[in-house]
């Protein structure tokens, strides 16, 4: 299963659809708080993270995963609008195994990176 | 006495007569925001301390020419930039900074003159020296000024970039779903919806940027004054927020007559404007409140919220998003389908009416915008009405 949580609830809901016409599983949530909740009832094979989100920021989001005993090895991609360098050094800094800035990748270019991440064959 | 060591013994009097001087000039509306005068005195007293300091013809050609920089000039310097960023903050434009200094050096020659020094064969150099540092002082204010507007106005577009880029990245990648779900008609809908959805945020983006250009240009916001019910739209308003904000606590109280002539489009912008900032940036522990009452010619709306309280510095720059976003120690933060001039438009809003829009915040009572409707629309100089009467005319 692949998790993205992005607060634009359609670009988190587009993904999940175009992941699901890939052959995938996904889910996507709005918020960081209902992430962290759901990645402890069943762990993803991949995180597709958000940064600028109103009630917890990806970057804090990832700081957690990272940290947590059970969840440290759950690989997460970033997924954001911020092209800043100073973002995308701390989430490297931080864990993440990817930082794609949205529209500067085709769709089938980003669901066939999500598929080789995840590690599950992009159908 | 040498216009120098005037100038170190009188600084407050020349302080309390350039304030004076200043708001006689009428440079602008903020100029009655005279209160914090601590750079304008280091300047004076660096200004004197420049003058004091021995210095050829040689080293006064080399500085005319920004070849020599003395260490007096560091301070002088300092306190000039210091003072533009200060002014900057209040909302005062450069007009107005320049206006200022113009006032100080009157202010000086003024007092100077008054005080009846002895005549002295220095003075012609005094004076020379004087406006040479004055001019240095406005020219370092001048640069610092213009920087800082540069490199908010970089910020801002930067955050207009990046919020646009998530409901177009939405569009694309809906279109891209198109092919995939033509023969699922539920799909094709939601992907339809989808679009729609965030055409309208990036239309509203885009209008909100239109508007901001405008009332910068000083075209000032166009408005209609009709008969509103206000307590209508405000419950309207209630129930909008209520249902897209079902885990948030939304009160709505209304007092007295709530019936005026207001442009309803622009009163609703506001208000929605100033719910939306609530919901935001207030804490979830504690509800948001629309009250609204009816006094005898005005009407006043208060929108308030618990949580953080807004720094004092920050109250004077919130409504200007190329203000507050001069500041690098608190960056601008936007909610979802915002660029951040929610604040503006509601104070444009409430300008355009004739009216006007306030702020207080402390850790008791939370934050509250209040605007003040004139019952009549009372549109300023200049402010374009689109009614039948006035579109015939045009």
């Amino acid at each position: 299963m692949i998790l993205i949580i992005d607060d634009q609830k359609d670009i988190g809901s587009g993904l999940e659809r175009l992941l699901r016409y890939a052959g995938h599983e996904a889910v996507s949530v709005t918020g960081g708080a209902e992430a962290l909740a759901m990645l402890h009832v069943r762990k993803p094979s991949l995180v597709v993270l958000d940064v600028n989100m109103p009630d917890m920021d990806g970057l804090t989001v990832l700081k957690l995963i990272k940290e947590h005993t059970e969840l440290k090895d759950v690989p997460v991609m970033m997924y954001s609008a911020d092209s800043e360098h100073k973002t995308m050094t701390e989430a490297k800094r931080l864990g993440a195994v990817d930082f794609l800035v949205k529209g500067s990748i085709g769709f089938d270019k980003l669901v066939a990176k999500i598929c080789e991440l995840a590690g599950e064959p992009n159908a | 006495m040498r216009l120098a060591d005037f100038i170190l013994s009188n600084v407050e009097p020349i302080l309390a007569d350039w304030e004076i001087f200043a708001r006689s000039i009428g440079a602008g509306e903020h100029l009655g925001q005279l209160a914090l005068r601590d750079h304008a005195g280091q300047i004076l007293q660096a200004t004197a301390r420049d003058m004091k300091s021995p210095q050829t013809a040689a080293a006064r050609a080399k500085k005319s020419k920004g070849l020599d920089h003395p260490q007096e000039d560091d301070a002088l310097d300092g306190a000039s930039k210091l003072h533009a960023v200060d002014r900057l903050g209040l909302g005062f434009d450069l007009l107005e900074v320049m206006s200022e200094y113009r006032a100080l050096r009157a202010s000086v020659l003024r007092l100077w003159q008054e005080s009846s020094p002895d005549a002295d064969d220095r003075d012609v150099d005094d004076l020379t020296r004087f406006n040479e540092s004055i001019d240095q002082s406005i020219t370092k204010a001048v640069a610092s000024y213009t920087s800082r507007v540069d490199q908010a106005r970089d910020m801002f577009l930067a955050i207009l970039g990046h919020d646009l880029r998530n409901p177009l990245n939405s569009i694309a990648m809906t279109g891209h779903m198109v092919p995939l779900v033509c023969n699922d008609p539920a799909e094709a809908i939601a992907c339809g919806q989808q679009i729609s959805r965030n055409v309208s945020v990036m239309e509203r983006m885009i209008s909100d940027l239109l508007d901001y250009t405008r009332t910068r240009l000083g075209a000032g916001m166009p408005v209609t004054p009709a008969s509103l019910d206000l307590g209508s739209l405000a419950r309207e308003l209630f129930e909008e927020f209520r249902t897209a904000h079902p885990k948030r606590d939304i009160q709505l109280r209304t007092d007295g007559d709530l019936n005026g002539q207001w442009d309803t489009d622009r009163v609703r912008q506001a208000i929605s404007n100033l719910l939306g900032n609530a919901i935001q940036h207030g804490s979830a522990d504690f509800p948001v409140t629309l009250s609204l009452r009816g006094e005898m010619s005005n009407v006043f709306i208060d929108v308030q919220n618990g949580g953080d309280p807004i720094p004092p510095g920050e109250l004077s720059k919130i409504f200007d998003p190329l203000i507050r976003g001069s500041s690098a120690e608190h960056p601008t933060k936007t909610r979802s389908g915002s660029i951040g001039m929610g604040l503006y438009i509601a104070r444009e809003v409430a300008k355009s009416h004739g009216g006007r829009i306030d702020v207080t915040s402390t850790e008791k009572e939370g934050t509250m915008f209040t605007i003040r409707l004139p019952r009549e629309a009372a549109p300023r100089d200049g402010q374009p009405i689109l009614d039948a009467e006035h579109i015939e005319k045009m």
